[in-house]
């Protein structure tokens, strides 16, 4: 069943009561809330996932509350709850949406150790994935939701899972979280992409969430094998270019990224260092995203020599 | 002997990746990257033909002085067969 079969009166009531189990890539998670800062966004974003309403062996226990009764009549917040611990401070209403994004990459990066987890974004041609490694600020998230407007298919934007054993990546399908002037750069790029949750955050500037296209969920079981690695960095200026990464320096600028890189050990460094020997890897610097969707295609198809 | 033979000990792992060299000591947790010429600096460290000098320049990373402090010490030289 997907959540988009289901009607508002049924989705709040689940909400509201026992919970609703939503499945995202390998993992399901238990949601309770009692807000419709919550609900609304939520109904619109995940409307493609599959549900289950009894989910009786969920991998996480999560929820948005609104704040206690006093506190929410002087200014609305609500609170992320793990397994009932509050975890994070509390955020404004028109935040929910994002702080629940939030809080599931937490659950998934503190907990899921059978996968090595980088803080990657992931799409996809077919089998072969571009995985997009960078710190916050460099367009991770502005390239991700232009490629999968344009070609390629959604993995994930901000967890990649490496499997420990084939090595393939999968993906969570969850929603593009764009900050900033990322927000309009993909509007004008992507009319068609749909944003839920627009809200001023007091920690990230104006945010928003970008719905995973369709297809993308349809597909989120397919794992994919990492072909190009690529660190993107956005400059400003319009002449774009790739500079090629020495193997040791990209594995140790992605270790440095992992979450549980250390908790691994030598599986971490083995899982990754196979990553790294099989796929190219680039730095790549852009002013444009539509630039990089054409240099990103270029690279695929005909490698190195005929892109940036 | 050579860096290969330096790095199959029970404390290292040694990953091979065409252009340079990944680390993973066992001990520390701690991985080193170095370049290909560090590969053969080393070897050449054996054959009485480079430095210390040499070497250092040619590591790619901050952590690596571990692995300095280690081949001053020995360690990492150590005939693996």
């Amino acid at each position: 069943m997907k959540l988009k079969d289901a009607s508002v009166t049924e989705i709040t009531a689940w909400l509201r009561r026992d919970g609703l189990g939503l499945r995202a890539g390998p993992f399901w998670f238990k949601i309770h809330s009692n807000t419709g800062y919550f609900t609304a966004p939520f109904s619109a974003l995940y409307r493609d996932y599959e549900i289950d309403p009894a989910c009786a062996l969920p991998d996480f226990h999560v929820s948005v509350q609104r704040a206690l009764w006093f506190r929410h009549v002087l200014r609305p917040q609500i609170q992320f709850r793990h397994d009932g611990d509050r975890d994070f401070h509390p955020m404004s209403g028109p935040e929910a949406a994002v702080m629940f994004e939030w809080g599931l990459n937490w659950c998934i990066s503190t907990h899921a150790h059978h996968y090595l987890i980088l803080h990657a974004a992931v799409v996809a041609r077919g089998d072969d994935a571009l995985l997009l490694s960078a710190v916050s600020g460099s367009g991770k998230s502005t390239l991700t939701a232009a490629l999968i407007h344009h070609g390629w298919r959604l993995l994930s934007d901000e967890l990649a899972l490496v499997d420990l054993t084939s090595g393939l990546v999968w993906g969570l399908g969850r929603p593009v979280n764009l900050k900033g002037t990322s927000i309009d750069v993909i509007q004008e790029l992507v009319p068609a992409a749909e944003m839920v949750g627009r809200a001023r955050s007091r920690y990230k500037g104006d945010v928003a969430l970008m719905r995973a296209p369709t297809a993308a969920i349809a597909e989120i079981d397919r794992p994919a094998k990492v072909r190009w690695i690529i660190q993107p960095t956005y400059t400003g200026r319009t002449q774009a270019k790739f500079l090629t990464v020495s193997g040791a320096q990209m594995l140790l600028s992605l270790a440095d990224n992992c979450f549980n890189y250390e908790v691994l050990g030598e599986t971490g460094f083995n899982t990754l260092g196979r990553l790294v020997a099989n796929a190219g890897r680039y730095q790549y610097f852009y002013g444009d995203a539509g630039d990089a969707v054409e240099d990103f295609a270029q690279l695929a198809d005909f490698g190195l020599e005929q892109a940036a | 002997m050579s860096i290969i033979a330096a790095t199959h000990t029970e404390r290292f792992i040694k990953l091979d990746l065409g252009d340079s060299v990944a680390l993973f000591d066992r001990t520390t947790g701690h991985t080193h990257a170095l370049r290909q010429d560090a590969v053969e600096c080393l070897a050449a460290i054996h054959g009485q033909a480079g430095t210390l000098a040499d070497l250092k320049a040619s590591l790619t990373h901050p952590g690596d002085d571990q692995i300095l402090a280690l081949i001053e010490a020995g360690l990492v030289l150590e005939d693996a067969a």
